[in-house]
């Protein structure tokens, strides 16, 4: 009898739990959820792979690069000397004034500073 | 007299023994399946085809979660909600399940504790949240149509929460005591004890709203499956 009973409310319970579930739309929104998250993390997971090989290559190339610029020497500016010295040779050649030979020589050193 | 008595006592623990026995198999069985599922989301490397593999796994398991889940969160749409988040991170790591020896424990805990974080972030904002459900019109109750099982429904909701998961666990699960002391991480004795007095309260509560006379004596039944 008390056994009956257990299973009486045992079996009550149990019906109950056979109506019990996920409604019809949530299997989709679950899924969709799902998908978006993963493309999501898989893009996440493939830009840290990127900067990590970017940054590895970075760390092995600097060497080479620090290499490659010491041998480029930056342009030297023209000393008093030198500048005279073109004023001169230019005054010379074409018969002027040696005021106006420096301007010219001037000119012809910012022209030669511009890209 | 006593013959009989004693035929019907060797009887009833056969039957015992074959109906644990065959809840034991099912156990194993299904915990292979969720296994196998798991190592499915696993070997799929795609985003499209892990979404598949989830599907399968979605449908072997999400209709017995969201049961489980709204027993604790008394709402549909926030078991729902825990049971997704669960999905999600199944999706995202099935590894851990691979890892459990008893899979469906384990994701009856995971569930779980995602139900007491959703229950937990509603009651500060329920005003606002029992405001906004009626006017979006959004369903509160788990159990609608039918007048019965509202009436159960509403009296296994009335019980304490602690013995309402012992009582779903084992009528819905059917996990055993220790099964269920290692989800609820409790001893065998003290599952067994929430169930008997969970289910003393639920025969008093239905006595009283279905009519229906239970013998007071169900305790005393639960006690003995307790201690079998």
């Amino acid at each position: 009898m008390k056994d009956i009973n257990q299973r009486r409310i045992e079996s009550h319970l149990a019906s109950l739990g056979r109506c019990i579930g996920p409604s019809e739309s949530h299997r989709d929104r679950v899924l969709e959820q799902v998908s978006r998250n993963l493309q999501r993390s898989n893009t996440q997971r493939r830009t840290t792979h990127i900067a990590v090989a970017l940054g590895l290559a970075l760390l092995l190339l600097s060497p080479l690069i620090a290499s490659v610029t010491r041998r480029v020497r930056p342009h030297q500016a023209a000393t008093a000397r030198q500048a005279q010295a073109d004023a001169i040779r230019l005054s010379e050649t074409h018969q002027m004034s040696f005021d106006w030979a420096l301007v010219d020589v001037f000119l012809q050193y910012r022209e030669r500073l511009r890209p | 007299m006593g013959d009989g008595r004693l035929f019907s006592k060797k009887l009833d623990k056969w039957v015992r023994t074959a109906h644990h026995r065959r809840v034991m198999a099912h156990s194993i069985h299904f915990n292979c399946q969720i296994h196998q599922a798991a190592r499915e989301v696993a070997q799929a490397k795609v985003a499209s085809t892990r979404t598949y593999a989830l599907s399968r796994f979605y449908d072997l398991t999400a209709e017995r979660l969201v049961r489980f889940a709204a027993t604790i969160t008394r709402r549909q749409h926030d078991a729902e909600d825990a049971v997704a988040t669960v999905m999600l991170k199944v999706a995202s790591r099935p590894e851990l399940l691979m890892r459990a020896d008893q899979p469906w424990h384990y994701l009856l805990r995971m569930v779980r504790n995602e139900s007491l974080v959703v229950v937990r972030g509603r009651s500060r904002i329920s005003s606002i949240g029992a405001m906004a459900e009626r006017l979006m019109g959004r369903s509160v109750d788990v159990v609608e149509k039918d007048d019965e099982r509202q009436v159960i429904w509403q009296a296994l909701e009335s019980l304490p929460d602690d013995q309402r998961e012992v009582i779903v666990l084992k009528v819905w699960e059917q996990l055993t005591f220790a099964e269920i002391g290692e989800v609820l991480e409790l001893s065998p004795s003290t599952a067994a004890s929430r169930y008997r007095y969970g289910l003393e309260k639920l025969t008093q509560k239905l006595e009283r709203s279905l009519g229906v006379h239970y013998a007071s004596s169900v305790v005393e039944s639960g006690r003995s499956e307790a201690v079998s």
